[in-house]
């Protein structure tokens, strides 16, 4: 890896989709690096195949025993928070070394990750809104779906519907993962509604809610992403991937991990 | 257990973090019942709440820990 800009602001590494035991070997080497380097890091990435991710305290039995997930690759993210059904968003590892000011609370972070989106939506005429106290203390908090959870700092969009949920509707809900040294903080903005998952576990999308600037998908994530710089005082930078010729026994390490009964199945 | 070691994890506020080991020893008793009711781990931290008990291998360990009130002044003292 290189580094393109001086301490401060944000570097981005714009992946491609992957499974998701790839996926989560790719953020914990981003997590690694972001330790090491001391910079702030976010990976951006898709999945493919679709895939189910459970928080990391979630029982597998549970995904298991719902028929809309019959025949889903599942994983096990090392983040906390509920089951996202991975395909039709855009995900993101966001990793600050622990010494960082917005690495201390965990509110903090998720905060200035979602306060960033919701003014970037709200430039572009959307009403979206986080998630307050009292409606995030109405909503059962443990639903198996992060998208049928509003936990406090969620980022939803109301919209005249009469079967608008609680708070209005989720489109980017975070989770982190906190380790030694570092914060890795997962996040999914969900674009639109996955054409292949049923019940519970179908939630819409911006595209689905609205329209034009849903999908324009790449614009509001780059809008989205300038603004986290500013507020993390540099500008916005590209990072390449790690030299997987030097990661390589690593990653395929980490992968076999995330692949492998003994982690999928812990709990 | 080795002090400063992981010996497990919790999850708050959607975080997932590491439980350390504050001294070097043997575990001897673990609260098997907290997993049915964590909201005692912030009811009752010192008490009910306690996670595991050890047995340390060096006693002199237990001078680098903080106690509560030193704790409470540690937290109280760092910016918000």
């Amino acid at each position: 890896m290189s580094r393109l800009q001086p301490p401060g602001g944000l570097l981005v590494w714009r992946d491609q989709s992957a499974p998701g035991p790839d996926n989560m070997a790719a953020d914990e080497i981003l997590a690694g690096a972001a330790r090491q380097r001391g910079d702030a890091l976010v990976r951006l990435y898709g999945w493919e195949p679709g895939t189910v991710s459970l928080g990391g305290f979630q029982a597998i039995a549970d995904a298991e025993r719902l028929p809309d997930l019959a025949g889903w690759p599942i994983v096990r993210r090392p983040s906390g928070g509920g089951a996202i059904v991975h395909g039709t968003d855009i995900t993101y590892c966001l990793a600050l070394p622990g010494t960082h000011p917005w690495a201390r609370r965990a509110e903090d972070l998720y905060a200035a990750v979602h306060s960033a989106l919701v003014d970037e939506l709200r430039a572009r005429g959307v009403a979206a809104s986080l998630v307050d106290a009292a409606t995030a203390a109405r909503v059962p908090a443990a639903d198996f779906f992060c998208f049928n959870r509003r936990a406090f700092g969620d980022v939803v969009i109301a919209a005249p519907d009469p079967g608008l949920p609680a708070g209005g509707w989720k489109v980017l809900g975070s989770a982190q993962r906190r380790l030694a040294g570092v914060i890795m903080q997962h996040g999914s903005l969900l674009v639109r509604r996955h054409p292949l998952m049923r019940g519970s576990g179908s939630h819409p999308g911006l595209a689905d809610l609205v329209g034009v600037v849903g999908d324009d998908s790449a614009g509001l994530v780059e809008g989205w992403l300038e603004r986290l710089a500013v507020r993390l005082d540099g500008p916005l930078g590209e990072m390449s991937g790690p030299s997987w010729a030097s990661f390589e026994a690593d990653y395929q390490r980490r992968a076999a991990k995330y692949a492998g009964d003994a982690w999928r199945r812990r709990r | 257990m080795t002090a400063g070691e992981s010996f497990g994890e919790i999850e708050s506020v959607k975080a997932v973090s590491d439980l350390y080991a504050p001294v070097s020893g043997e575990v001897v008793a673990a609260n098997t019942d907290l997993p049915n009711g964590l909201e005692t781990l912030g009811e009752d931290p010192y008490g009910k709440g306690w996670i595991i008990r050890i047995q340390p291998s060096d006693p002199g360990q237990l001078d680098a820990l903080l106690d509560q009130a030193a704790y409470d002044a540690l937290v109280g003292s760092q910016p918000h």
